[in-house]
């Protein structure tokens, strides 16, 4: 297997942390349509 | 949402993504934000690029201090046996997966969704109806 699922789900924990600091800080703060 | 409808697939070419590129201004300001290249930042473009690797190396790196085991690199020595298959990937990839979907969801479709809910919210309708 290429990589365990435990990675995976880190991968979606960091992936959701990025995504929501980016849509809900950054882009409203610099105002990113 | 009306160009969100079940017969106005968003992907490639849409009713509504058709609607909307009727009018020609409308249609200039798309095409301008396609290719126009100081639309975006140098520091965002490397952002976009490095932030999948970025997440990929962090995840491997938690779960091997977490005494998981390292992944193996079989798609990258698959690549080097054959070097076709990157540009197979980059245009397949490309062509019919990023490409329309870009120019539909982010172009098009999620533009309009931010006029109506937040960034967060806009982005969770698109993910949640494309």
């Amino acid at each position: 297997m290429p990589f365990s699922e435990r990675a995976f789900l880190i991968q979606a924990v960091i992936g959701a942390i990025v995504a929501v600091t980016l849509l809900e800080v950054i882009a409203p703060a610099r105002r990113i349509r | 949402v009306d160009f969100l409808d079940p017969h106005g697939d968003l992907g490639s070419g849409s009713e509504g993504c058709r609607a909307r590129l009727k009018d020609k201004e409308a249609r200039r300001d798309f095409w301008k934000r396609v290719i126009d290249p100081k639309n975006v930042s140098t520091g965002w473009i490397l952002f976009a690029v490095l932030i999948f690797p970025a997440v990929f190396a962090a995840s491997f790196a938690i779960d091997i201090l977490l005494g998981g085991a390292a992944p193996s690199l079989r798609t990258f020595s698959d690549i080097g046996a054959d070097p076709l298959l990157i540009v197979q990937l980059v245009v397949i990839g490309m062509l019919f997966g990023a490409l329309p979907e870009e120019l539909g969801w982010r172009g098009v479709a999620l533009e309009r969704l931010q006029s109506r809910w937040n960034p967060l919210l806009a982005s969770l309708v698109l993910a949640l109806r494309g």
